[in-house]
């Protein structure tokens, strides 16, 4: 590789230009928190590891919804996802579901992949109608949701205790920082999905096909992209980090609940889009996602350590976030239409 | 497409009579089956007795509880038409209610707008909750004028600015209540969800009166067809004189105006507004209700009749459900069934592919 192609390379592009605000968004508010509540230790490491551990369910979800938004679509479904992968993990693997009552009682090395492997199914079911039978992608989604959240209760109609050896054990994976603080499974779950998700959104051609299918996906079929494979592959995705986040929250805490997750899927679309990924589809990253959820985080650390802040100021800061967020896109891409033509 | 486009250029395909006729034929055949399942296993369903001078019986719930979703769908309608959505109905519900439970609650009023509320609200009743209504409609088409202000001005599409809203809205209407959840006694503000003129549900009164606004300001006047020609094709409409742009922003305070009506039918309803219920889901089943009465999310054509038969099959699946003694949480999943089963015979996709398979030769709507 030469100097100048090097150059090229590590130059940002206007494409960044989103995802260089939302950095800069989140260093802003970061050193903004630590300067106000410095007596209060808020850049601590604690702190950190809170970001991500508050925000790992959220976030490994946020990474299917990531791909189906750069395929120009749309997953409501992924919060009753998470709610029916949760409780059907908890339940499948509980030796005692109530006092007196035996549960299945499965490995969880066999319960995990199955439950992985129905989300994959859940969503290529999704895709399949959206890309075959021409249906939209929200409403296909919306009952998508409304059948996981069913599915969910029709499970167990409360929240399960997923009471096995091995999840106690799983819980017990960390890998230690200093002497005080260690990353939790979750976590770790959460860096490794975004790690392969953005070397495979840079470098397997399925992913970068997703760019093209959502940039335009006329020109897309000319070119001889597989249209279908990657429709449908993008809602199997959602589907399977959909899965993956309620196996992993269930470890993490423990329970599967039917009634948990509600409205995930707006905060993994809030995570996507503050994240700089465009809504129209074909522009974006992968990693912009993983800056939108730590943004998320803040804005609910921020607001908790205020004090005198009321919580339903999360949903307005947020929602004020979302604007800023796509003000900003609809200028830029604004200006690139008016470029083009 | 096809095969609508060749109804309308006055070439129906053999079995399908006009447009309308086509866009209602599916809800009503489902609705027609359900109202026949109803009627085998519920003993009663099609009995109307009046109890206390009002009518009441299954077949009056439906069209009582349906009352906000038929209201939210003639908005949602109109918006759909333009080729947009309105995410924001569920939270401009919550904010119209909350608004008007805490101005009629004594203490938020004492705090927020000073003594010479009270006085009116203990003097003059029926004049302050004329207010209290005027006010909570007023916020409701403000918050339409948001949505319209980042659709047609700032040309953002609608999915993504409306769930703006949708995310701050509830929010919104906690700031307002500032967390609380106010109950009330006050007949004249429950008669809205509550009351009867001639034992019919005043809810349902509303409902009605909005809906024929609607339909004849839309198909008598010109209106309606500068709706369908901005959902169509924007460029050509704002070239042909179509003011676009003011068509947009009144779409988006019609559907905050109907929203906020249901949203005080709801709250009035069970006399108090919780933020985080009120209107919870309830831009799902109007956009089902929509969708599922022939209006395409393409744009460019709306049939409102269609929209309201939608918006009552919904509320029967619901009702039904009740009848049966179904769980809520489990009634979703035949829910979300009959939302994809409508969903694939709407499709031109799926029947062309589905008749083709069945009877090759023989293809619905010609050339495809």
């Amino acid at each position: 590789m030469s100097g100048k192609d090097l150059l090229r390379r590590v130059t940002p592009g206007r494409e960044h230009i989103p995802i260089i605000a939302t950095l800069a968004v989140l260093v802003l508010m970061f050193s903004f928190g630590a300067i106000r509540h410095a007596d209060r230790n808020f850049a601590s490491l604690y702190n950190i590891i809170s970001l991500f551990r508050g925000g790992a369910v959220i976030g490994i979800a946020a990474i299917g919804s990531t791909f189906v938004i750069l395929s120009k679509g749309i997953d409501l479904s992924v919060g009753a996802v998470i709610a029916l992968a949760s409780t059907m993990t908890a339940k499948l693997v509980a030796e005692e579901i109530a006092p007196g009552v035996a549960g299945p009682g499965l490995h969880p090395a066999l319960v995990l992949p199955l439950v992985v492997f129905l989300g994959l199914a859940f969503g290529a079911a999704q895709g399949a109608l959206i890309h075959w039978f021409a249906l939209p992608p929200f409403l296909v989604t919306l009952a998508g949701m409304f059948l996981a959240r069913g599915l969910a209760f029709a499970v167990h109609p409360q929240s399960v205790t997923a009471d096995h050896p091995m999840i106690g054990r799983l819980q017990d994976i960390a890998i230690p920082l200093g002497d005080r603080f260690d990353l939790p499974l979750i976590v770790l779950v959460l860096l490794a999905s975004f790690a392969i998700a953005v070397l495979a959104a840079r470098f397997v051609p399925v992913c970068r096909d997703v760019y093209a299918v959502g940039g335009d996906e006329a020109s897309a079929r000319l070119m001889g992209v597989n249209i279908a494979r990657v429709k449908i592959g993008v809602y199997a995705l959602g589907g399977v980090m959909g899965a993956l986040a309620g196996v992993v929250a269930t470890i993490d805490t423990g329970a599967g609940s039917p009634a948990e997750y509600v409205g995930y899927e707006l905060d993994a679309i809030a995570a996507v889009v503050i994240g700089g990924t465009l809504l129209t589809g074909g522009t974006g990253f992968v990693f912009g996602t993983l800056l939108g959820m730590l943004i998320l985080g803040l804005i609910r650390l921020i607001i908790d350590n205020e004090g005198t802040l009321s919580s339903w100021w999360t949903n307005i800061s947020a929602g004020v976030l979302l604007f800023l967020f796509i003000a900003l896109q609809s200028l830029l891409t604004g200006v690139a239409g008016k470029r083009g033509k | 497409m096809a095969d609508r486009s060749e109804g309308r250029r006055g070439k129906p395909v053999a079995w399908h009579g006009g447009p309308v006729m086509q866009a209602l034929i599916w809800p009503v055949a489902a609705l027609a089956l359900l109202v026949i399942f109803n009627v085998l296993f519920t003993p009663g369903y099609l009995s109307i007795s009046v109890v206390e001078g009002r009518l009441s019986g299954y077949l009056i719930d439906i069209f009582r509880d349906g009352s906000s979703v038929m209201l939210l769908a003639v908005g949602m309608t109109l918006v759909i038409a333009t080729g947009g959505v309105d995410l924001s109905v569920g939270a401009i519900m919550a904010i119209a209610a909350v608004l008007s439970a805490s101005m009629v609650t004594p203490e938020w009023n004492e705090a927020n707008l000073g003594g010479w509320a009270n006085a009116m609200l203990a003097d003059r009743t029926i004049a302050w909750i004329g207010v209290v209504i005027a006010a909570s409609l007023v916020a409701s088409v403000l918050a339409g004028v948001w949505n319209g202000a980042l659709v047609s001005i700032f040309k953002i599409q609608p999915i993504i600015a409306t769930l703006v809203l949708m995310v701050a809205g509830r929010g919104v209407a906690q700031l307002v209540s500032n967390g609380r959840i106010f109950t009330y006694d006050l007949p004249a503000l429950e008669f809205l969800g509550k009351g009867t003129i001639l034992g019919v549900p005043f809810s349902v009164i509303i409902v009605a009166l909005v809906a024929f606004l609607a339909i004849g300001l839309t198909r008598l006047t010109a209106l309606g067809l500068m709706i369908e020609a901005v959902g169509d094709n924007d460029t050509a409409s704002r070239s042909s004189g179509v003011p676009v742009r003011a068509i947009r922003f009144m779409v988006y305070m019609v559907s905050g105006l109907c929203a906020g009506i249901a949203g005080l039918i709801e709250s009035s309803n069970v006399s108090s507004a919780n933020a985080n219920q009120i209107g919870l889901y309830a831009e799902l089943d109007a956009i089902f209700a929509v969708v599922v009465g022939g209006t395409a999310l393409t744009g460019g054509r709306f049939f409102l009749v269609g929209s309201i038969v939608g918006a009552l099959l919904i509320q029967t699946l619901t009702n039904t459900m009740y009848a049966q003694e179904v769980r809520p949480e489990i009634a979703l999943i035949p829910k979300a069934l009959v939302i994809v089963a409508v969903c694939l015979l709407q499709s031109p996709e799926f029947r062309r592919k589905a008749w083709g398979v069945v009877r090759p030769g023989v293809r619905v709507g010609g050339k495809a």
